[in-house]
């Protein structure tokens, strides 16, 4: 369902970017004002162009709410406080029902360009279908992984009738060829008892098969014990479709942005809901999921869209912890971010085109101690390594950097059980 | 040779019957599996075995696979994110602890939103960072489940509407009917004073008629009297010991729990540095305390014979400055004082004499002695008086006596449990009976709360607003550093809303603020001032007022000296027992804290009880077992005067005087059986509460207030004339320490004199160990640090090197560092079983060491007994040592563990790693410093701990440092240096780019010691202080010989005693 409205969305951007394009070319020279250009560099950070409320009202049918006041509505736009002035009751109405919103700031704008703005709202058409029906499930599941066990199923059983079709053939041949040369056909035996004295005559064969599956047996029982605990891949549904692919990967959103104490903390931070708002609370829709996705955050912290106000009401967001360390293990975030360096791709993985999040390292300890032995301490321009290079003596300095000329995190304790765990 | 027969025994040899059948029969079928299986027996059982091993392997593989699935972890973001909380990251708040009897000014740790520790304010405040155990461990009192979450109306909830609405009726109804009375422990808050005033003006009809009365828990009105007489004003100055160079105390534990301890105790040990001017100190007392300890010189007295050591002192003092002698004092006393006031007058105006009795008396001949030394205005400050103890024991009292008659109609009591705390308790209850309103403002259903109509349950103090005047000139705020946990309400709010005053109690504290405070500050706009009021905690100011001149008189000094000489009579035969306030538990306001029950008694190292402490010769006199363990229960004694019975267990403690017993004020606490906490009764081996045989619940130890009596107006803690009997039964007391003396070791303590030491011979006081060694076929003493098993420890210059340097000249055994450390490290409490099985848990013990006569003739190379060595001189001196895991450079642990999970990091520090532990207690074995300790329980799941460890509770469990892991059974625990925050520390260092600022890391231990005994840094950074200290004459370490390098280093105690009185 969702992989239909994508598809759609596609089929819509399509369709405005070739629009976009055709208009492009046939634009003549001596350039109009731009309606859509100006819409969005002056009116769309609190108008919508279709009847939904943002900070503003929303613009569609302006003009016949205004209808026999053109002039007026010109001069609202670019003076609104003369208007007010005027006593105009329609005026007087629309201030008090946004007086939360406060009064529009005066917009440096000429009336050719306000005629210019009218028309792009009067002839603007929602490109986004109303969204996805409430209740339906709005989950975004990544595409491309179906389910292809079915067919798996279905080719492993015609290959085995294949296989026995074939024996069968061959036994018959063979047979025959038994027969004419007058050796012992194998008629009358089954195919056990014929696997059997084929196996009693292929003993090597036998053994090398039987060591081999002896061998990946035990190796598989090993992975599944080592495994144990072992969440690499581990994709929970969360309760809202937050993607990352959009966020930081369209739309290029610093990781630093919500995570706000990776750079503090041990902990990198889920963003508290406020956060989400300091965006959302202008963008209301998304393309894919259009308003469902945004509307849990509106319930999380109590946003009235309609009303563009708080409503008091708080609901915490659940979301599914995905990296998990065992409570032994002390990790902290700005260790490695804001000392050691380290991006957040290095352990997250390519998390700026994920949809899903999903755990990308093992999280083992091998996996942790393993970039402590690679890893080279990152030494420049820190006060706190310069003083204990400054304790050293030579001897000792050149004993760390022995072969590779390099001090790994290792090196300076990094292997130690302290390091991590109190 | 063929015609030889071997044979197995007769029978073979007789070739009996039976031989030949059972040579036939060689596997006997007496009884076949078949028919050991029919039995009919065995069918009964529903289950055979092979069903049985069948449902094993299934549930074992069940149980398996099932552990194998995740648990969804969820992670819940702030909605709205405070500013401030960054989750990971704690934050610290100034804020103030009073609780009627402590001050201090402390800091609290939050994480989340989550208060979770409490350090004292270095910077800011009265205290200069110095709190006890009581002041760190009251943080865990906050999550106590107990406390009650509403407000009570006849033992159910109800709302705060309805309790009000009834409250303010019944007043306005009682106001005509009798006495109105307000009953608190001291109000050192100026807003709460304003809105307890409002509301004793709301109800005044006339005079008397309704009233504020203030009541002390353990009273110190002596003092205000005397200062009374002597200047003219009730005041208790400001003591500066840090100014003494001479200080005798007479019966005054003035670093354990007289008056302001907290603050004296860090002026004092800045006072007692063997290397800058040492103060000298006298204490004459009959019970060992931790100032007794510290003492130069130690003279056990009696309680009854303090008056007549003040009076002794006087008169020596008065001999010299020319004026006449006040009484006639016994030879034996004058004596006994001669130094002491010899070395007063030798430091006239910089000395000090302060007594613990609370008789007017005693006070007075004390303050006369002060006068004559010229000691007011130098270290004592009659200009800033103290505002805490401001109780009245007459007008308590008169108030109980007012209630037995009936005249009062309502009583409202806050801050105080008079039902336990008063010694007339039990007229207080028959009083209260007659009462019309009772309410009552406590947080617990205690012993008073739980016989009041309403009771209107106050916010924790780390709830709370507040604003404190502790002294004049001193201003100190309290701010919640969480939000309510329970549908409490401030009591200053309370107290406004009953006076119908529409105000917030944080606008009354902000208008008192901007009135009183702020114009003697100034110098900002008040925006300002309350911000950074807020921020530091605490505000001087100058607000001195004018100091009183002396006005004492001769007559009343003689009418002292006479009423002294009278008391000086002591009924032979009896004994005289004192009532003092211990360490851990004081008055027992937080007598349900485990982490303070847990906490050994600086001297007696017992746990979880009160006891009767009796001197040696009494002991054996009375026949009480004087060696208490596992297997060695206490004798109980059976106290008795004025008709009052006690039982109580003894414990026989070196240094108590003879003739002389005391025990400590605080327990017994909801003898009722009242819900005044989890921890706050006796538990059972397997969990569980003790209970009589009615089915109550067994208070911890016993509540001995009523002993106490009202002498000429003030309480006094000392009662004559006791009967004590053996009664022949046992009682089993938790003792941590058995032990008494260091058996003539000389590795372990070190103490020298002052007089050597100044010397600067360090062979004198702190040689260098040498041991044996064959070099060249001749045995020869090399240093230790000269030989060596091991290969060389790269620790020494390179990187860090973490460790400390514990002076025990400063340390007085208080315990507040092994509260801070169980906070900090998540340490378990296990109980009084487990203490009594020596499987305490503390990371850091505090071990105290008294001398005994006969170890310097081990010392000397003189013949010795063993035996004589393990009893303790009769007036021993006491030495305490902090003793954690000492993080050996060649750790003998480390060598024995089979899966290395304890190991050596570069930085110096023995790591202990959990997760790898199997529990197979070699290391602990291996420990010379007996200092690992073995998880035998999940002290956070078995039953046993349930009423005991705050881990297993869910409120409990918030008090928990998330930064630090909960350890599981079966693994072994130790001190770790704090090395959570040496990593924060360095973290914090290497995100500024800068070299670690010495001081920067501190462990919890060394933050909360009140007296900087404990300095903690890195030895490799030349320029600490701890370096510095490590190369110090004095700096030596435990058990050096035996050659495992340590980084904790401990210093020389030194006395102020000349070479000879050593």
């Amino acid at each position: 369902m969702l992989t239909n409205h994508r598809a759609l969305g596609r089929f819509t951007k399509a369709v405005v970017s070739l629009s976009v394009l055709l208009t492009l070319f046939v634009t003549p020279a001596f350039a109009q004002p731009n309606g859509e250009a100006l819409f969005k560099g002056n009116c769309a950070s609190c108008h919508k162009p279709t009847d939904k409320r943002l900070t503003g009202p929303g613009l569609k049918g302006v003009q016949d709410r205004w209808a026999g006041k053109e002039a007026l509505l010109k001069q609202w736009i670019k003076n609104p406080n003369a208007v007010i002035a005027t006593g105009d009751p329609y005026v007087k109405q629309l201030v008090a029902d946004y007086a939360s919103s406060g009064i529009m700031p005066a917009q440096a704008v000429n009336d050719a360009e306000i005629d210019a703005i009218l028309s792009y709202i009067a002839n603007y058409k929602d490109p986004a279908p109303a969204g996805p029906t409430p209740g339906t499930d709005t989950v975004a599941q990544p595409t491309g992984d179906e389910d292809n066990t079915k067919w798996y199923v279905v080719i492993a059983s015609l290959l085995v009738i294949v296989v026995f079709s074939l024996a069968g053939v061959r036994k018959s041949l063979y047979n025959s060829l038994a027969e004419k040369k007058g050796l012992p056909t194998t008629d009358g035996l089954t195919y056990w008892e014929s696997f059997k004295l084929w196996m009693g005559k292929n003993r090597a064969i036998v053994t090398i098969v039987i060591v081999f599956l002896f061998v990946m047996g035990a190796k598989d029982t090993y992975d599944a014990l080592m495994s144990i605990g072992v969440y690499e891949g581990y994709k929970p549904t969360q309760p809202i479709a937050f993607s990352h692919k959009i966020h930081a990967g369209q739309n290029k959103v610093n990781c630093v942005y919500c995570h706000s104490s990776v750079e503090k903390s041990k902990h990198a931070g889920i963003p508290s809901a406020n956060v989400c708002m300091n965006c959302h609370k202008a963008v209301q829709e998304g393309k894919i999921t259009g308003t469902a996705e945004i509307a849990k955050i509106y319930e999380a912290v109590g946003w009235d869209v309609d009303k563009q106000a708080y409503t008091g009401e708080e609901k915490p967001i659940q979301w599914v912890k995905i990296h998990n360390l065992p409570d032994h293990a002390y990790f902290n975030h700005s260790q490695h971010v804001v000392v050691g360096k380290v991006e957040c791709q290095e352990c997250h993985g390519k998390i700026e085109e994920m949809e899903v999040v999903e755990q990308h390292a093992p999280l083992t300890m091998g996996w942790c101690i393993k970039c402590h032995g690679e890893k080279e301490v990152q030494m420049a321009d820190n006060g706190y390594y310069d003083e204990i290079h400054n304790r050293l003596t030579k001897a000792e300095l050149k004993k760390y950097l022995n072969d590779d000329e390099k001090i790994s995190v290792k090196e300076l304790g990094g292997w130690e059980c302290a390091k991590c765990h109190y | 040779m063929g015609q030889t027969k071997y044979f197995r025994g007769l029978d073979e040899l007789h070739n009996t019957p039976q031989f030949q059948e059972a040579a036939n029969n060689e596997f006997p079928k007496e009884l076949t599996v078949d028919e050991f299986l029919g039995k009919a027996n065995l069918n009964e059982a529903s289950t055979s075995r092979r069903d049985f091993l069948k449902f094993l392997g299934f549930s074992v593989t069940a149980a398996t696979v099932a552990a194998c699935e995740t648990p969804v972890i969820k992670s819940i973001p702030y909605v709205n994110k405070p500013e401030e909380i960054t989750p990971g990251v704690a934050n610290y708040y100034a804020s103030t602890y009073y609780d009627g009897q402590d001050f201090a000014n402390i800091m609290v740790k939050t994480r989340e939103g989550r208060p979770i520790y409490i350090k004292g304010n270095k910077n800011f405040g009265i205290t200069a960072g110095a709190t006890g155990p009581r002041v760190n461990a009251s943080v865990l009192g906050l999550y106590d489940s107990a406390r009650l979450q509403s407000p009570i109306k006849a033992g159910k909830a109800a709302t705060w509407k309805e309790v009000d609405a009834e409250i303010a009726a019944k007043l306005e109804q009682a106001k005509g009917k009798g006495k109105i009375r307000i009953l608190t422990s001291t109000v050192i808050s100026p807003s709460l004073q304003t809105a307890i005033n409002g509301l004793v003006a709301k109800f005044n009809t006339g005079e008397g008629t309704s009233a504020h009365i203030t009541a002390d828990a353990y009273s110190y009105s002596a003092i205000r009297k005397a200062n009374e007489k002597t200047f003219g004003v009730g005041l208790i100055p400001t003591y500066n010991f840090g100014a003494a160079k001479t200080i005798v105390g007479i019966g005054a534990d003035f670093m354990g729990s007289w008056l302001m301890y907290n603050e004296y105790v860090s002026a004092y040990a800045k006072n007692r540095k063997a290397d800058s001017d040492m103060s000298r100190h006298f204490q004459y007392e009959s019970l060992m305390t931790v100032t007794g300890a510290s003492a130069d010189v130690r003279i056990a007295t009696k309680p009854s014979e303090e008056g007549q050591v003040a009076l002794a002192i006087y008169n020596h003092l008065a001999a010299k400055a020319g004026v006449s002698a006040a009484g006639v004092v016994s030879n034996d006393i004058l004596t006994k004082t001669k130094k002491a006031a010899e070395e007063l007058w030798a430091t006239k105006g910089s000395s000090l004499v302060v007594a613990g009795s609370n008789n007017l008396h005693v006070q007075l001949v004390v303050n006369h002695i002060n006068q004559l030394l010229g000691n007011y205005g130098t270290t004592i400050d009659l200009s800033k008086p103290v505002n805490l103890f401001n109780g009245n024991d007459e007008a308590a009292y008169k108030l109980v006596e007012e209630m037995k008659a009936g005249e009062v109609s309502a009583l409202i009591v806050y801050g105080l449990n008079p039902a336990y705390h008063f010694f007339n308790a039990a007229d207080f209850k028959a009083g209260l009976a007659k009462v019309g309103l009772k309410i009552s403002l406590a947080d617990f259903k205690d012993e008073t709360a739980s016989l009041c109509d309403y009771v209107c349950p106050d916010n924790h103090f780390l709830e709370s607003w507040n604003d404190f005047m502790p002294k004049a000139g001193e201003y100190a705020l309290a701010q919640p550093t969480i939000s309510r946990l329970f549908n409490t309400r401030q009591a200053g709010q309370s107290f406004l809303v009953w006076s119908g005053d529409s105000r917030n109690y944080l606008d009354l504290i902000k208008e008192t603020a901007q009135a009183n405070v702020f114009p003697k500050v100034g110098g900002m706009a008040f925006g300002d001032f309350w911000n950074n009021s807020l921020h530091n905690g605490a505000v001087s100011f100058a607000d001195a007022q004018a100091s009183p001149a002396f006005v004492g008189s001769e007559a009343d000094l003689n009418l002292a000296s006479t009423v002294i000489e009278k008391s000086a009579k002591n009924v032979s035969g009896t004994f005289e027992v004192l009532l003092y306030n211990s360490t851990a538990i004081g008055v027992g306001n937080q007598a349900n804290n485990p982490w303070l029950q847990e906490l050994p008694d600086p001297i007696t190292k017992i746990t979880w009880d009160n006891y009767l402490t009796v001197s040696p010769v009494d002991a054996q006199a009375l026949g009480f077992n004087t060696y208490i363990g596992e297997d060695n229960p206490a004798s109980v004694a059976e106290i008795s005067i004025n008709g009052k019975t006690m039982k109580l267990p003894v414990y026989v403690l070196p240094g108590q005087k003879a003739g002389t017993m005391a025990v400590a004020l605080g327990y017994g606490r909801g003898e009722n059986g009242e819900e005044i906490g989890k921890a706050a009764f006796q538990t059972g081996t397997y969990g569980g509460y003790l209970t009589d045989d009615n089915g109550k619940k067994q208070a911890i130890g016993v509540n001995v207030f009523p002993l106490a009596k009202l002498t000429e107006g003030c309480v006094a803690y000392s009662v004559e004339g006791v009967q004590v009997k053996n009664t022949g039964e046992t009682f089993a007391l938790a003792c941590t320490q058995t032990q008494h003396t260091v058996m003539g070791r000389d590795s372990i303590v070190r103490e020298t004199t002052l007089g050597t030491y100044r010397k600067g011979n360090r062979e004198d006081f702190n040689p260098v160990h040498a041991i044996a060694y064959h070099e060249g076929g001749e045995s020869i003493k090399k240093p230790v640090d000269e030989i060596d098993l091991w290969g060389e420890h790269p620790v020494e210059n390179i990187g860090h090197r973490w460790g400390m340097a514990i002076d025990l000249n400063s340390c007085h055994g208080c315990g507040a560092c092994i509260i801070a450390c169980h906070a900090e490290n998540n340490v378990p409490v296990v109980g009084k079983d487990e203490i009594r099985r020596s499987r305490d848990m503390h990371w850091l013990r505090l071990d105290r060491y008294f001398s005994s006569a006969e170890e310097p003739k081990k010392l000397n190379g003189e013949d010795f007994s063993y035996d004589l060595m393990e009893i303790p001189e009769e007036n021993p001196k006491v030495v305490f040592m902090p003793m954690m895991c000492q993080h050996c450079n060649h750790a003998p642990c480390e060598t024995v563990c089979p899966v290395a999970a304890t190991t050596h990091s570069n930085e110096g520090i023995n790591q202990m790693t959990y997760n790898r532990c199997i529990g197979t207690r070699y290391c602990a074995n291996n420990c010379p410093y007996k200092v690992r300790r073995f998880n035998w329980f999940n002290y956070q799941e078995y039953r046993k701990f349930t009423e005991v460890n705050p881990a297993q509770d869910d409120l409990g469990r918030m008090v928990l440092n998330p930064d630090v892991t909960v350890r599981a059974r079966g693994v072994m625990e130790k001190c770790s240096l704090c090395v959570g925050r040496i990593q924060a520390g360095k973290l914090e260092a290497k995100k500024k780019g800068e070299p670690i600022q010495d001081g920067a890391i501190q462990t919890a231990c060394a933050e909360a010691c009140p007296t900087h005994a404990i300095t903690f840094g890195d030895i490799n950074d030349k320029g600490s202080v701890v370096a510095g200290l490590t190369k110090s004459n004095r700096a030596y370490r435990v058990i050096e010989e035996v050659g495992t390098q340590t980084n904790m280093y401990y210093m020389v105690k030194v006395r102020n005693n000349s070479e000879k009185e050593a």
